[in-house]
């Protein structure tokens, strides 16, 4: 066993443990926007340690450059697919948990404003004005 | 004349990182597969024609690193602090959407920040509006909405000084001065910005 | 090699099952978008597990593939929830 399969094997098992929290953290947080937080941030560090890990066990040099290539395409793509869902879900109703303590998102929807008006903080509760979409 | 350098460039930009992206699925470094790569990425990037980028960046390599440095601390921190969260059993989770104004010097700087700050501690961005430039974002422990934007803040001014143009640095760095910030005291502002000019 | 490789496996049919119980749980369509997309992170990490115990990259492009059609259909399922509603 030589240090290079320590390396990959210490990566690997971190990443695989970095998956397996946001696994769980899909299902402990208690609405749809805390759980992309975990389906991004641990799920793509889990998933670069992973490749990085096979990236150091790869006999071909080319097969290290097309793990790299997942990487750059997963820290382009995760955050923006994160995003739209995101976006998506608010616009379309999707009820923020009551443990939300403010919206200013809302505020602003409501203000009809495209910029923000310089009200200081903020901290409204949200009263439920738009239509609960769950099914 | 600036805006038809910037669109030849990011169409070059675009060729080049084509054509690595072949040769990386080919495996195959050879003359005729770089030719081929070429080619077709030439093809592609002349049939599906891009909107130009918007102002034109310049990339200062020291504040790129250290951009990317501090860029990658808060992804690790940001997983961290989600595995803390799952394992411990009492949640201290406190969701809020926070308004943050920032500079929006150009719709590239703009998705890089807003995608940056998807993936550091504890914030997603859900709405970007344009003109004033405000990013919506869902915090998960919210304390101090003023911490949240300063945070915010300090990240686009990083992005700012590592890819923005040298007029978008002076800009930034002077409200950067005049704020009280308190996100990281460690940095000392530059004084005379850089003195490339494009 | 092949102990590490297969407790990561186990991990990552832990993960794997409670992203599918998410998806077949989430009371509405985005939350089943979202554990689908952590599934699909799931699968490229056990791809990219066996090709470190193996050593050979066979399947690598399967990985690109499945990265680069996972974001497409994460982002058309979105465009659909803000058409039509989660």
């Amino acid at each position: 066993m030589n240090v290079a399969d320590v390396v990959a094997g210490f990566l690997i098992l971190a990443g695989v443990a970095l998956s397996v929290t946001a696994g769980l953290g899909l299902h402990r947080f208690p609405d749809v926007f805390a759980r992309m937080h975990s389906a991004t941030k641990p799920a793509t560090l889990g998933l670069v340690l992973v490749l990085a890990g096979a990236a150091t066990r790869m006999e071909n040099r080319g097969d290290v450059a097309k793990l790299l290539l997942v990487i750059a395409l997963q820290f382009l793509t995760a955050p923006v697919g994160a995003h739209m869902v995101g976006r998506a879900a608010y616009r379309a109703g999707t009820e923020l948990s009551p443990m939300t303590s403010c919206d200013e998102l809302a505020r602003d929807d409501a203000a009809g404003v495209r910029g923000r008006e310089e009200a200081p903080g903020g901290s409204s509760s949200r009263p439920g004005g738009r239509p609960d979409q769950r099914r | 004349m600036n805006a038809v350098r910037v669109r030849r460039s990011a169409r070059l930009l675009m060729i080049a990182w084509l054509t690595v992206v072949w040769v990386a699925l080919w495996e195959d470094l050879s003359a005729a597969n770089l030719l081929a790569g070429l080619a077709l990425a030439t093809a592609l990037v002349a049939l599906f024609p891009l909107s130009p980028p918007g102002v034109a960046g310049t990339l200062s390599p020291l504040a790129a690193v250290r951009f990317v440095v501090y860029f990658a601390w808060k992804l690790v921190e940001a997983s961290l602090v989600v595995a803390w969260e799952v394992v411990t059993p009492h949640n201290r989770i406190n969701q809020g959407i926070v308004a943050v104004p920032i500079h929006g010097v150009s719709d590239t700087l703009t998705t890089l920040v807003a995608n940056a700050i998807s993936l550091t501690p504890g914030t997603l961005t859900i709405e970007i509006r344009r003109r004033p430039t405000i990013l919506y974002v869902h915090v998960l422990h919210l304390q101090d909405i003023e911490a949240v934007r300063r945070e915010v803040q300090y990240l686009e001014v990083l992005a700012i000084r590592a890819f923005g143009s040298a007029r978008a640095v002076d800009l930034a760095e002077a409200q950067l001065d005049d704020a009280t910030t308190g996100a990281d005291p460690a940095v000392a502002p530059v004084r005379g910005g850089r003195k490339d000019l494009r | 090699m092949t102990a590490v490789a297969a407790v990561a496996f186990a991990g990552l049919v832990v993960a794997g099952l409670l992203c599918v119980l998410r998806l077949v749980r989430g009371p509405s369509l985005a939350d089943r978008i979202v554990a689908l997309d952590a599934l699909l992170i799931v699968i490229v990490s056990g791809i990219a597990v066996d090709a470190a115990r193996t050593g050979k990259g066979t399947y690598l492009e399967v990985l690109v593939v499945a990265a680069l059609l996972g974001f497409v259909g994460t982002v058309n399922v979105a465009r659909f929830i803000e058409s039509r509603g989660a």
